[in-house]
């Protein structure tokens, strides 16, 4: 599910225009996407522990850590790194009924 | 109720009580809710951006009604094996199941919050302090399927390497 596009214009690729274009459309693909996580009112903070050492593979400390957080600030950021595999993880998680979005980082 | 798990790893549930039961018996139908709120909430938003949201929408959100209906007869099919005397049933849930009842209990309990209109607050008290005997019966329920949750969480625990 990865949507990097491929900007080019017709200009050609040697001119000014074009490098500028390539230069923004791949800063914005290669620009890593937050996997947050949102607290809600029904959830166990165990299963959210759970679900978190079962789809990252985090140790029991540090999933209860981002548990934590997730129940204390409302949200947590649980992952960091390229769309497509962000994406595979909001499916994961959303499999599991996890409140998630994505985000991306900001410069 | 008492949870013994089998050499093969099957989580036997034995003396569940009838109220129990009943609980347990009522999840595929909260599973299968058309309720328009339950049907928002399963498709929550994930990005901010509207065309990235429409992509997501078209490629992620089939995949997961399939897994959500594939929970759901999976849930179905374990209580089907619900047997034994009255105030002393049992049921088998294989080991490959257990992530299916996880999520399906944590599914059935929001369904239920959703549902009933209950309020952050009932979840946290004593359902036997709700005057509506319905919302009294949606919160009790709720509490039977977050125990359940939580023997299957420590029964995964005990699985783990030391």
């Amino acid at each position: 599910m990865n949507r990097a596009s491929s900007t080019r214009s017709a200009r050609g690729a040697d001119s000014g225009v074009d490098t500028v274009v390539e230069t923004v459309t791949e800063t914005r693909t290669a620009r890593p996407w937050n996997v947050i996580v949102h607290d809600d009112p029904v959830t166990l903070m165990s299963y959210v522990t759970h679900a978190l050492m079962e789809i990252f593979g985090y140790a029991r400390e540090k999933a209860h850590r981002l548990m934590m957080e997730v129940h204390t600030q409302g949200r947590a950021i649980v992952w960091t790194g390229g769309r497509e595999r962000a994406e595979v993880y909001a499916q994961k998680l959303k499999g599991r009924h996890l409140r998630t979005t994505l985000e991306r980082v900001d410069d | 109720m008492r949870l013994r798990r089998l050499p093969d790893k099957t989580l036997l549930l034995s003396r569940i009580p009838g109220d129990v039961a009943d609980a347990l018996r009522a999840i595929p139908g909260l599973l299968a809710s058309e309720d328009p709120a339950v049907a928002d909430w399963r498709v929550p938003r994930t990005y901010d951006d509207e065309a990235d949201e429409a992509d997501w929408q078209r490629s992620a959100e089939p995949e997961l009604a399939h897994l959500f209906e594939s929970r759901q007869r999976t849930i179905a099919g374990d209580l089907a094996g619900l047997a034994g005397r009255p105030r002393a049933l049992r049921l088998s849930i294989p080991e490959a199941h257990r992530a299916a009842w996880l999520s399906g209990l944590n599914a059935a309990r929001h369904i239920l919050f959703i549902t009933h209109g209950l309020t952050s607050a009932e979840v946290e008290a004593d359902p036997a302090a709700i005057g509506a005997p319905a919302r009294a019966r949606a919160a009790l329920h709720l509490h039977y399927y977050g125990l359940l949750q939580e023997m299957l969480i420590r029964a995964a625990a005990s699985d783990d390497p030391a």
